[in-house]
C-alpha cells in the first residue's frame, strides 16, 4: 500500500517537474506596446492621419528566449482595412537587439500567399489570423491580415532577451475611415501553433482614423443601424445591405417585413433610379435565427436599371415597413450612436461608390 | 512444434506479402494519355462566393447559364456579373489540361482570360471560376454545375 502511494507521488512529481519544464522552455515572445500616433500639422499627437498620406506605426516587445532556434524568421501581420492596400503599400522595417548594431533598420518583406505557416493547418497566414483572431474590436469584416517576415534569418539561444521595435510606414488611402488596427508577432519555427506563447496579438486601443479624403466617413469600430458589404464597390459588383435591429432601441424590428428604399444617383448627383416597392425585390432576409440582422443582396446596375452610359456614384437608402409607419434613417442612427438631436427633416442613410 | 508452425505462417505471410503486389512495367505507363476535358455544354451557376464569403443563398443566382457550344460559340443566359457581357466564342488554353477559358466578345478583337477549375464534386464535373467584375478589390468565385 505505501508503495501504491509512493509510485502515485512519484507519477505526480514527475507530471509536476515535467509541466514546470515545459512552461519554461515556452513563454518566449512578448509584444509590449504599439503606437498609431501622428505628428499632427499643430504639433500635437493624435491618431489620425489625412488622407493619401503616409502614416508610421511602431510595435515594441521582447523575447524570453529559453530554448535554440536557428535559422528563424520572425513574423510580424498587420490588421489594416483592405482599402489600404497593405500588401502593396507597405513598407516594414525593425530593430533588435540580436543585430550587432541594434539601431539599424532591417527590413522584412511579404510573406506570398502560397507560404504557408509551419502548424496553420493548412491555412495561409492571412486564412488562420482571420479566422483564430477575426477583425478583433472591428464590427465591419472589410478588412485583412497582411503577414510580412524578417528577410533575415536568425540564430537565438537559450538565455538571449532581446528587445524589438517594428516600423509600419503605409499609405493611408484617399477613403475617410475610422478602424482599430491590429498587430500580430510569431515566428517561423512555431507558424500559427496552439501554444500562445510564441504569439501574441494586440489592437490598438483608440481606432486610428483617416481624415480629409473621399466619401462618408466608414466606422469599422462601432455598431451602426446600417452596414455595407463589401466596402469598395462598383455598379457590377454584388452588394449587401444590412439592417441590424438589434444593436439600439427600435421600432421596425418588430415589423413583420423589412424592406428596402434606395435612389442612386450618377457621378452629377443626377437621380438615376429610385426603387421603393414593396415586393420580394426589397424585403430584406433574416440573417440567421440568432441575429436580428436583416439583408438584402443585389447586383446595382440591374436592380436600379441603369441605363447604358450611365454609372452609379452613390446611393441614398432607408430601411421601413410595409406602410412606411418606421423608417430607420441616418439620424436616428446619429441619436442612437452619438446622442445628436434630430433638428429638421431626417436624413437617409448614404453609400458612395468607390473603388481605389 | 510450435516454432515449426510458427516459422512456417511467418514464410507464408513473407510470400503473401510480396506476391501481393502487382508488377507494372515502365512503358505500360508511358502509353497513357490524359484524356481531353470536354467542357462543351450548358452551364448552370450554382454557389457564389464574394472575397471568400458563400453568398449564394443572399439572392438568386441560379437562372444564369453560360452555354459553351461545340462550334466553339457561347452565350449568355439571364446576365449577371461576369467577365464578358456579349456572346462570342470561347475556347481553353490546353484541351488536356485546360486552365484558362478564353472569351472572346463577337465583334472584338481582344481575349479575355480567366481562371478555371474543374474539379468532380459529389460525382459531377463543376468548373470554378474566379473573376471581379466589379471593383478589382472584390473577387467572386462563381462554381457552375452541367445541366
Amino acid at each position: 500500500m505505501k508503495n501504491i502511494f509512493k509510485n502515485i507521488r512519484s507519477t505526480r512529481l514527475k507530471i509536476f517537474i515535467s509541466t514546470v519544464f515545459v512552461l519554461l522552455l515556452v513563454g518566449c515572445v512578448f509584444l509590449d506596446t504599439v503606437s498609431i500616433t501622428q505628428t499632427q500639422d499643430d504639433g500635437t499627437q493624435a491618431a489620425s492621419a489625412k488622407a493619401g498620406t503616409t502614416a508610421t506605426f511602431s510595435v515594441t516587445g521582447h523575447i524570453n528566449c529559453i530554448e535554440d532556434h536557428g535559422d528563424v524568421q520572425f513574423i510580424f501581420s498587420f490588421l489594416a482595412p483592405k482599402s489600404w492596400n497593405v500588401r502593396k503599400n507597405a513598407k516594414v522595417t525593425y530593430k533588435t537587439t540580436l543585430h550587432t548594431n541594434p539601431d539599424e533598420e532591417l527590413n522584412m518583406s511579404v510573406v506570398p500567399e502560397s507560404t504557408l505557416p509551419k502548424n496553420g493547418g493548412g491555412r495561409s497566414w492571412g486564412e488562420a489570423l482571420i479566422q483564430d483572431y477575426g477583425v478583433g474590436p472591428n464590427v465591419l469584416s472589410d478588412m485583412e491580415w497582411v503577414t510580412f517576415a524578417t528577410d533575415a534569418k536568425w540564430a537565438i539561444f537559450n538565455g538571449d532577451k532581446p528587445i524589438y521595435t517594428i516600423y509600419i510606414r503605409t499609405n493611408v488611402g484617399d477613403q475617410n475611415l475610422k478602424a482599430y488596427l491590429g498587430f500580430f508577432i510569431n515566428h517561423t519555427d512555431d507558424g500559427m501553433s496552439t501554444s500562445l506563447d510564441h504569439k501574441k496579438v494586440k489592437f490598438s486601443d483608440t481606432p486610428f482614423e483617416v481624415v480629409g479624403g473621399k466619401g462618408l466617413m466608414i466606422d469599422y469600430s462601432s455598431e451602426h443601424f446600417n452596414k455595407v458589404q463589401p466596402l469598395s464597390v462598383l455598379q457590377d459588383d454584388y452588394v449587401t445591405f444590412s439592417f441590424n435591429g438589434g444593436v439600439f432601441q427600435n421600432d421596425l424590428i418588430s415589423s413583420q417585413e423589412i424592406y428596402f428604399e434606395g435612389k442612386a444617383y450618377d457621378e452629377n448627383g443626377v437621380v438615376i433610379a429610385e426603387v421603393n416597392e414593396k415586393s420580394s425585390k426589397t424585403l430584406l432576409k433574416k440573417e440567421t435565427q440568432y441575429n436580428r440582422i436583416y439583408s438584402l443582396t443585389m447586383w446595382p446596375a440591374s436592380y436600379f436599371t441603369v441605363p447604358e452610359g450611365k454609372v452609379i456614384k452613390r446611393i441614398e437608402y432607408v430601411f421601413t415597413n410595409n406602410d412606411r409607419s418606421v423608417i430607420i434613417t441616418q439620424s436616428d442612427d446619429d441619436f442612437a450612436v452619438k446622442g445628436t438631436v434630430l433638428v429638421g427633416e431626417k436624413r437617409s442613410f448614404a453609400f458612395e461608390f468607390l473603388c481605389d | 512444434m510450435k516454432s515449426k508452425t510458427l516459422i512456417v505462417t511467418t514464410i507464408l505471410l513473407i510470400c503473401t506479402f510480396f506476391n501481393s503486389c502487382d508488377t507494372f512495367k515502365d512503358n505500360e505507363f508511358s502509353n497513357n494519355i490524359e484524356s481531353i476535358k470536354n467542357l462543351d455544354g450548358v452551364w448552370q451557376l450554382k454557389t457564389v462566393s464574394r472575397n471568400g464569403i458563400d453568398i449564394t443563398n443572399t439572392m438568386d443566382f441560379s437562372q444564369f447559364r453560360l452555354n459553351l457550344n461545340i462550334d466553339g460559340s457561347y452565350t449568355l443566359e439571364n446576365y449577371l456579373p461576369f467577365a464578358v457581357k456579349k456572346d462570342g466564342k470561347w475556347r481553353v488554353d490546353d484541351p488536356q489540361y485546360p486552365f484558362h477559358l478564353i472569351f472572346r466578345e463577337n465583334n472584338s478583337t481582344t481575349d479575355v482570360t480567366i481562371g478555371l477549375k474543374y474539379p468532380i464534386v459529389a460525382g459531377k464535373r463543376i468548373i470554378s471560376i474566379s473573376l471581379s467584375p466589379g471593383c478589382h478589390s472584390n473577387t467572386y468565385i462563381y462554381e457552375f454545375e452541367k445541366k
